[in-house]
């Protein structure tokens, strides 16, 4: 069904690699989970399938990708697909390549060899940013959208629509704004969307980056139920732990090779030792809530100088409240995850917290102080999860600029810069740095903005194991400085890493 | 609990407007209202043309920022046909330049929000398809309904953030610089995953390309039509001017 024959590609003007000589084989009906750090290559191998390279993303491939049933049906992508791509010095195997895809396929053997548009009838897929992978702006023309592009009759594509609409429950998401919905709901509509196409092979792209635990869980359900119908499904993920039960085949990657392939009985060997001499996740699936560790509860003595939020009373609607607490009290100088299940007001807790929340009336009492809302704009950080959205200069260094505390001079920038290991990077604008180094300013700036309380909305959802402890190691750091770390987060990891104390919405 | 056994039924209702009287009335507001076509003669017609977005925000929407504005507009026209001297003077002019703008800019602005809140990909796309607009010019365009929403929501993140990191817009240039640019960066980034999105999904093959919008014209495209062509008899065959 999927046949990569020694497949190498470099991105258009990238020097190294993302993928490096990689054969593998999925037959029909396999659900092969592909895992590794991040930038190992999983991605990469996804868009060859879905034919994004070479169309979307061009740059040099060698070896031969080929999609679809075996014999007449075989869609391929062509080595050197494309336009123009320049065939890396050395023993290139494109030669072999091209004489094998003559034989194999009657497509005109061109640059760009099948267009997307016919690949699409052959593969789905599903991406990581819930937000940005779909068209229209309703949920019921989402779901009708593949079947319009390929001109199906408008009774068919009724049908189709109400049956997964039925099959999937989702009537109650039906004929509603895109906008509306929540990250989980979103990536349900997209499954809907696959579902809907009804293709033999589907692709998921980190579909769990943005979902928290619950979302997950619901997504593995949909992923089973594809199996039963006898679907050819590709995961990309550094988190395995929710699928690993349903899978087929578990193929471990790194630097732009595949150095582990382990099918059948053998993935019963993957437990935490396993996952950990590979770098991966940890392969025990643990709700974020179930978590050992104590919430904190601290004597009355302990109070005057301590941290809490007082009256937090809070909805978006008259009728129903998201949030409902007298008294939370946290921790000084510690670190706090704070979890709850969907739609428990995570997020919100957060805006709350940090004042952004113009109707919330709640007041933080740090160390006697009495913050009302816009005290707390002033004297809590928030890092995003988007951490995109959060820098704006053309420099790290004006980045933490920006940030100083009133009196800093600028020796105080460096002295943040080498702490956080960004003097290198130091003159780099901070848009062409990786997601962790991004995530690295926005601390710097926490920190040189002198704030005592830095909060966290779901930091490490993109980031493998060992990006992960050293988040963590981070998030230690900040704490050991006194400050007051409130992480709201689903990885279980890195909450029985980091964290000191749970609280539980 | 919203109940998700409940059984779902695909019925595609059929928009108040046609989204061809909807691009049509985007043009006539520009040419008549923005660009002022047709000079004071047809200022009656003018005048019902520009109630004409905020009416139907009124009568399909039912938002209450329809009635406000509507008011606001017959309030300037009032202002401009029976309060207006000519005399001069700070207040004159600043009523001059408030009622020109609520009375040129609003109704177009209106009409154009009106059209993106009203009118579906789908049937954008369906419209287009009926009056033979290639493709290549539907296509765009149809991801404007798309991009419009990301781009507001990227601004409403990129907003709190500033608020939060207390950087503040103090100068015009700053203002670009930590505002536009940040904003431009991500929502190319957006603008990317989402045509990612679409041509895996098979946009832009060469078949004949379906869409499940119902439309055409009915009732509603009639009667606007009917109003808008007894305005514009009324504004010119009436001695209306005698009147004022």
């Amino acid at each position: 069904m999927i046949d990569f024959e020694n497949v190498s590609f470099a991105y258009e003007g990238r020097q190294v690699e993302s993928l490096h000589n990689v054969s593998l084989s999925i037959g029909n009906g396999e659900c092969v989970l592909v895992t590794g750090p991040s930038g190992c290559g999983k991605s990469t191998l996804l868009r060859l399938v879905n034919g994004l390279i070479p169309h979307f993303f061009p740059g040099n491939l060698n070896g031969s990708v080929r999609v679809g049933g075996a014999g007449e049906n075989a869609v391929q992508s062509a080595p050197g697909a494309a336009a123009g791509a320049i065939v890396a010095e050395g023993d290139s195997p494109s030669e072999d390549a091209d004489a094998s895809l003559v034989k194999a396929s009657s497509s005109p053997l061109e640059p760009g060899a099948v267009p997307l548009y016919e690949q699409a009838e052959l593969t789905s897929s599903v991406f990581q940013n819930p937000r940005t992978q779909f068209y229209t702006t309703d949920t019921t023309s989402e779901l009708a959208f593949a079947l319009e592009n390929r001109g199906t009759p408008e009774e068919v594509i009724a049908y189709h629509v109400e049956r997964v609409a039925n099959d999937m429950h989702l009537a109650p998401l039906m004929d509603r704004s895109l906008f509306a919905l929540s990250g989980g709901e979103k990536q349900k509509i997209a499954c809907a969307c696959v579902e809907v196409a009804d293709t033999d092979i589907v692709l998921l792209d980190e579909p769990t980056a943005n979902l928290d635990y619950d979302a997950s869980l619901m997504l593995a359900d949909i992923i089973r139920s594809w199996k039963r119908q006898g679907k050819t499904i590709l995961i990309a993920e550094h988190r395995i732990a929710w699928i690993l039960d349903d899978i087929t085949r578990l193929v471990v990657m790194e630097n732009g090779s595949v150095v582990r392939e382990l099918a059948g009985d053998e993935l019963a060997e993957v437990d935490d030792e396993f996952c950990r001499s590979f770098g991966l996740r940890s392969a025990r699936l643990i709700a974020p809530d179930e978590v050992a560790l104590p919430a904190f509860d601290p004597p009355e003595a302990a109070e005057r100088d301590g941290c809490a939020i007082e009256n937090l009373h809070f909805g978006y609607t008259k009728d129903r409240s998201v949030l409902d607490f007298d008294r939370i009290p946290l921790a000084r100088g510690k670190i706090t995850a704070v979890v709850g299940r969907n739609g428990r007001g995570k997020t919100t807790f957060l805006r709350c917290l940090t004042g952004l929340e113009k109707k919330d009336k709640s007041v933080l009492r740090f160390k006697g102080e009495v913050w009302d809302r816009k005290a707390r704009i002033k004297n809590v950080f928030l890092i995003a999860q988007d951490v995109n959205c959060q820098l704006f200069t053309q420099s790290v260094r004006e980045e933490v600029e920006i940030s100083l505390s009133e009196g800093k001079g600028v020796e105080r920038i460096d002295e943040v810069l080498v702490s956080l290991d960004l003097s290198d990077v130091a003159d780099r604008d901070p848009f062409t740095l990786s997601g962790g180094q991004k995530q690295r300013v926005a601390i710097a700036c926490a920190v040189a903005s002198g704030r005592q309380i830095v909060a966290f909305d779901e930091p490490t959802s993109g980031l493998g194991y060992g990006h992960m402890l050293q988040f963590a190691a981070l998030l230690k750091h900040l704490a050991e400085q006194g400050r007051t770390v409130v992480v709201v987060t689903h990885d279980t990891e890195l909450i029985e890493t980091a964290a000191d104390y749970l609280l539980v919405l | 609990m919203v109940d998700e056994s409940r059984t779902y039924k695909m019925s595609v209702r059929k928009a108040l407007l046609d989204p061809r009287t909807k691009l049509l009335l985007l043009v006539l507001l520009a040419l008549f209202c923005l660009a002022g076509v047709g000079g004071a003669k047809l200022a009656p017609f003018r005048a019902c043309l520009a109630a004409l977005p905020f009416v139907l925000m009124l009568i399909d929407k039912r938002t209450v920022r329809g009635f406000v504005l509507l008011a606001a507009v017959v309030a300037s026209e009032a202002y401009i046909m029976f309060a207006f001297t000519g005399q001069g003077g700070f207040l004159e002019g600043f009523m001059l330049v408030t009622t020109f703008i609520v009375v040129r800019l609003a109704p177009c602005l209106m009409m154009g929000s009106y059209t993106m809140d009203t009118t579906s990909v789908s049937e954008f796309s369906a419209a287009m398809n009926r009056m033979h607009v290639p493709s290549a010019v539907t296509i765009p365009f149809s991801v404007m309904f798309r991009f419009f929403p990301t781009i507001k929501e990227n601004a409403a993140n990129l907003h709190d953030s500033m608020v939060m990191r207390g950087i503040g817009g103090a100068n015009l240039g700053k203002f670009v610089e930590y505002r536009l640019v940040p904003l431009v960066e991500v929502t190319s980034r957006s603008g990317d995953e989402l045509s990612a999105s679409a041509l895996v999904r098979g946009l832009g093959a060469p078949v004949r390309r379906t869409d499940i919008a119902r439309i055409g014209f009915g009732a509603g495209d009639a009667i606007v039509m009917l109003v808008l062509a007894a305005a514009l008899a009324g504004s010119l065959l009436l001695p209306w001017e005698a009147w004022v």
